[in-house]
């Protein structure tokens, strides 16, 4: 059960760092079809580190 | 596209997206929060909590109502559990109902409405499940929540590559670890699911519980359907039933327990304790694979013409028309299974009887509707009122 503890913590780091490495693209793009695809990608990790869903 | 137009895309893009998330957030939150009211009979003897047999739940998800009725006068003790699957509500109604509206005159019945209530705080958005169901009383309208059929992965996470039960060492699918069905008789120190389950045994251990039963509903695609699977110390009781209730009420089967199939609620309860344990299907269309539009509709009605088509190929294993199979008939099933098996209980074991009172049968259901025997809890006193 302490591995899972690590692990699920581990998981939401990543999520987090997924979705400041997406929030970082919205801000570099110079393409606005891809600002609007990091800003559909971006929900279910806000999501998930906010343990909303 | 220019610097000020790539700019402006980019502002309106980030405002939808956190409007989309704070609508999405907002919905899951409200139905992982929501507090469904139960108005307990006047009748109930006590109200605990399952963390009362195990203190290791105290504060979690799961720590659910237990309501106990006790009778005047002595006699077995049975425990009925709701819930264990959420995405099948007429089991949870059926706890519901019988919660409300139970009088034990010999003996002892404790109930659990949501019996994994962390399985109720989640649905299948990519499946298309509704969030919650509404069902018409005389009162106005009841909301429940819709659940899943596994333990929500904010409770329990992560899940193994493969699932060994405890204690059988049987393998089974990864995502089985958190269904409550799946990790009976449960352990002290695993998930939330398998605490869950070991705190109900320890209240079967802690209250005698001579019967216990666990109520669920199938698809039409599945063979275990309409049907009671009893352990194989409860045979002569579940037979009975079966037989009384079809040539009475409606047809119902019964089934023996698999010895070799680990983590079910018949097999490991009747196993690893004193009680017998039986589990009882009823059909639920919703669940099919095959079915059409996935919404409340379908949920309450149980009325769907690609189920239907699928029968016409001989493909189900229960009969489906127009007429659906609607929630009051699945309630009412179960609380005929259940007063029939009190009865036949009774009859095995004069010396331990179980005597009840105030439960509808099939027939009342169908033509009150379930909503019919749900209490208004802003017209109850206060201390009757729980929330599940």
């Amino acid at each position: 059960m302490f591995l899972n503890a690590v692990v699920t913590f581990l998981y939401y780091v990543l999520s987090a760092f997924i979705a400041f490495i997406i929030l970082r693209n919205i801000i570099k793009t110079k393409s606005a079809q891809e600002a609007v695809l990091y800003c559909i990608m971006i929900i279910p990790f806000v999501l998930r580190v906010l343990r909303l869903k | 596209m220019k610097e000020k137009g790539l700019a402006t895309v980019k502002v309106i893009a980030i405002c939808l997206s956190v409007v989309a998330m704070i609508l999405a957030g907002a919905a899951f939150y409200s139905h992982r929060t929501y507090k469904e009211p139960v108005v307990a009979s006047e009748y109930v003897t006590q109200v605990k909590k399952l963390s009362d047999y195990f203190p290791d739940l105290k504060g979690t998800v799961n720590d659910c109502n237990i309501y106990i009725f006790e009778g005047s006068e002595p006699g077995g003790t049975v425990l009925l559990i709701g819930g264990t699957h959420p995405e099948e509500p007429g089991a949870n109604l059926t706890a519901e109902l019988i919660v409300e509206n139970l009088r034990v005159k010999k003996g002892k019945v404790i109930v659990a409405i949501r019996a994994n209530r962390s399985a109720s705080t989640v649905t299948r958005p990519g499946d298309a499940y509704p969030q919650f169901y509404h069902i018409e009383t005389p009162w106005g309208v009841k909301k429940f929540r819709m659940g899943d059929r596994w333990s929500n992965p904010l409770d329990s996470w992560p899940d193994p590559e493969v699932y060994v039960h405890y204690p059988s060492r049987q393998m089974l699918a990864y995502m089985d670890i958190r269904n409550f069905n799946r990790t009976w008789p449960g352990r002290k120190n695993g998930t939330i699911t398998e605490k869950t389950n070991y705190a109900f045994m320890q209240l079967i251990e802690k209250e005698k519980v001579d019967l216990f039963i666990d109520l669920h509903e199938a698809e039409l695609e599945y063979p275990v359907i309409s049907t009671i699977v009893s352990h194989q110390r409860g045979v002569d009781i579940a037979a009975m039933t079966s037989m009384i209730l079809s040539s009475t009420e409606f047809n119902i089967g019964m089934e023996y327990s698999p010895k070799e199939l680990h983590g079910l609620s018949h097999r490991e309860v009747g196993d690893h304790s004193r009680a017998i344990s039986l589990l009882y299907e009823a059909p639920e269309p919703f669940l099919d694979r095959v079915r059409g539009i996935t919404d409340e509709r379908l949920l309450l009605t149980g009325k769907d013409p690609f189920v239907m088509k699928a029968g016409e190929f001989g493909l189900l294993y229960e009969n489906i028309d127009e007429n659906g199979w609607p929630i009051d008939v699945r309630v009412g099933r179960h609380a005929s299974t259940f007063l029939t098996t009190l009865e036949m209980w009774s009859e095995f074991h004069p010396d331990l009887p179980i005597v009840i009172e105030g439960i509808p049968r099939y027939n009342d259901v169908i033509a009150n509707g379930v909503g019919y025997y749900f209490k208004d809890p802003s017209a109850a006193p206060e201390n009757r009122v729980f929330y599940e």
